[in-house]
């Protein structure tokens, strides 16, 4: 164990570029809210990246670039290591005690492992939706959406008031809960409660939002709501999307990773592309069966 | 049985079986209700003939415990006061209360949220070990030793600090008291650390781990996830845990007993000995020679009831009024 961390702590300072890649790795982080994100920023950069669970190597060796403003589906066979690799990307797997991370993660040309990055501030520029909609269930509508601007330090209370209200309008909320603020979050249907964290995530101004099976919960109308959400959001965001539905993939995304397991059940990576050249023209026959549906 | 046309849905076996559990754990809480009022009509009933020699204004507000006179004309006039145990005990349990809540939370927070799981699953079996220890046994330990030693650390530097400002918090420097009411808090604050502890570690567990990568996800450390999500959701759990603790440092007799001195009256600092309503009923029972002074402690016991309930009232409404204002600003 503590081998394995030695290790991984060189090969992060082995790929920081000295000091002024540690200065630059203040700057996204440090961006104050309420300053735009700029056309080129939230470009995701994977190099031979792994993940274990303990000595289970849960994603394999995989190399891949997520464009900026773009939606980008991951697809693959349940336990492909897809939740394994979106919280790698945030670091949000660093809660799970026996995982590790191999290999290097970049938004914008820094590393996101870099030995002076604060994974708190990872957290806010890379933002997540989770599978299952999780208000927080002591505050209310608007509590929700405030809270991660408030952990930001955002204090004065017609900014958090303002910035409330156009997330919530940005994740089509708005109409619905405009009322209703303070009724608590979970009072919501999930459909809607599903939106409220997705402006709960847009609220801290991020420039990636990773959602892992985000409508998997939820009814076909709801659904498409989300969908329609997300095609919105791609002008702003990078968005990275985890989904067992085909459809979907070919309805929201931009470009498509296929995923797969190999013998020891590690995840790898077969390809990636533009979702149309996935969908119709995959270069891997495993691709094309699973998207034809013969796999998995 | 084969399943034919005419019985695929069942013969209502299903109906009956929830009717059967219904009347089942229905009949267990009746059962409850009636050993509660039992308990509580038994005592009002032991306590008449105390009523006969004095008023209930007198008892609960006399603060001496001085027994009955016949008077020459052969009446009898009761002198039972039970306002000075009625404050040992408030005071003991809330000292209790005031150390073990926090510590008991804190540790539980730190079983649930930080310990490494190696640390957990040893440290988690301790404190059940602990909760389970015999309050004569912990009563043994804290009058001899430990009393000496708190009496010799903190109490010493309480007195010689905040002492000097509050006279209830003063101590004589030259001959500290053997036995004391603070004590007594501390003592039951051990006892029930543990407890809390032990519950609140199971309350803050049944949190949904998704709730705190909710919260961290958007870019909040561990602290403010805990601070923000966790404990607010766990309140009503950890209130209780809170409350279960608090009844049992208010009933705990043993241990109180042995440390608190036994002495009449107010003491005019928490460095002095006292009384408990459990430890007086508990050392007077058996020397109790008159129906009145039976039913004087059995009034005791009604008052310790009141106690026990007031208490949990006022905690329950300082919870719900601090989350109200913690509500608004988180
Ligand atoms: N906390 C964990 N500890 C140990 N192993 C884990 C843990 N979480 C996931 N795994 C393992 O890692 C592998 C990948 O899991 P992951 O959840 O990333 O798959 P997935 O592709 O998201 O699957 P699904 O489509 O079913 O959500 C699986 O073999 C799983 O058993
Ligand atoms: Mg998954």
């Amino acid at each position: 164990m503590a081998e394995e961390k030695g290790k991984k702590m060189k090969r992060s300072e082995a790929n920081t570029v000295g000091s002024t890649n540690a200065s630059k790795t203040a700057s996204p982080a440090a961006r104050p809210a309420g300053a735009a994100a700029k056309a080129s920023e939230g470009s995701l950069n994977l190099q031979n990246l792994e993940v274990f669970y303990d000595k289970f190597r849960a994603v394999n060796n995989v190399s891949l670039n997520i464009e900026p403003k773009k939606v980008t589906a991951l697809i693959g066979p349940s336990g492909c290591g897809k939740s394994t690799l979106l919280r790698a990307l945030n670091r949000m797997h660093e809660t799970i005690p026996n995982a590790t991370v191999k290999g290097t993660i970049t938004l914008d040309g820094i590393d996101v492992y870099g030995p002076l990055v604060d994974p708190v501030r990872v957290r806010r520029v890379i933002g997540m939706v989770f599978q299952k909609p999780n208000p927080f269930p002591t505050m209310s509508i608007f509590g929700n959406v405030a809270s991660g601007l408030r952990l930001a330090g955002a204090s004065s209370k017609g900014e958090i008031a303002g910035i409330v209200e156009e997330s919530l309008k940005k994740a089509a909320l708005w109409n619905e809960v405009k009322d209703k603020l303070n009724e608590p979050g979970t009072s919501l249907s999930g459909g809607q409660q599903q939106r409220l964290c997705i402006a709960r995530a847009i609220a801290v101004r991020p420039e990636v939002i990773l959602m892992d099976e985000p409508c998997s919960a939820l009814d076909p109308i709801a659904t498409l709501k989300i969908e329609e959400l997300i095609r919105e959001l791609r002008t702003e965001y990078t968005i990275v999307i985890v989904t067992h539905n085909m459809q979907q993939a070919s309805r929201v995304s931009d470009s498509t990773a296929f995923f797969s397991m190999g013998e020891d059940r590690g995840g790898y990576l077969v390809e990636s592309g533009l979702t149309p050249q996935i969908f119709t023209a995959p270069t891997q026959q495993l691709t094309e069966d699973y998207v034809a549906g013969r796999f998995g | 049985m084969a399943i034919t046309k005419e019985n695929r849905f069942g013969f209502g076996r299903g109906i009956r079986v929830d009717a059967l559990f219904r009347i089942l754990f229905g009949s267990a809480v009746v059962v409850a209700g009636i050993l509660l009022a039992g308990v509580v009509l038994s005592m009002v009933v032991s306590s008449l003939p105390v009523w006969n020699i004095q008023t209930p204004l007198s008892f609960v507000f006399g603060d001496r415990w001085a027994g009955e006179v016949t008077q020459p004309d052969g009446s009898v006039v009761g002198n039972y006061g039970a306002f000075a145990v009625i404050w040992g005990t408030v005071v003991s349990a809330l000292i209790a209360i005031l150390i073990a809540a926090p510590v008991g939370i804190l540790a539980a927070v730190y079983l649930v949220e930080f310990a490494p799981r190696r640390l957990a699953a040893p440290l988690t079996f301790l404190v059940e070990l602990m909760a389970a220890i015999p309050s004569v046994v912990i009563g043994l330990w804290a009058a001899g030793d430990l009393s000496i030693r708190l009496r010799d650390s903190v109490e010493w530097w309480v007195a010689s600090t905040l002492g000097r400002i509050f006279p209830w918090l003063a101590e004589d420097p030259e001959a500290p008291a053997a036995q004391s009411v603070f004590r007594a808090g501390m003592v039951l604050a051990i006892m029930i650390i543990p407890m809390v502890v032990a519950i609140s570690r199971e309350v803050i567990r049944s949190v949904p781990q998704s709730l705190r990568e909710g919260f961290i996800g958007m870019g909040a450390t561990r602290w403010e996830t805990i601070r923000h999500v966790v404990l607010p959701a766990a309140r009503v759990g950890l209130t209780g845990a809170v409350l279960l603790a608090l009844g049992r440092a208010v009933g705990e007799t043993i241990a109180v007993t042995m440390v608190i001195g036994n002495a009449e009256g107010i003491p005019s600092s928490l460095f002095l000995p006292g009384q408990t309503i459990a430890s007086k009923i508990a050392s007077n029972y058996a020397e109790a020679s008159t129906p009145t002074e039976t039913g004087a402690l059995a009034a005791l016991g009604i008052c310790l009831f009141a106690v026990t309930f007031l208490l949990s009232l006022a905690i329950r409404l300082l919870v719900r009024r601090a989350a109200r204002g913690g509500g608004q600003a988180s």
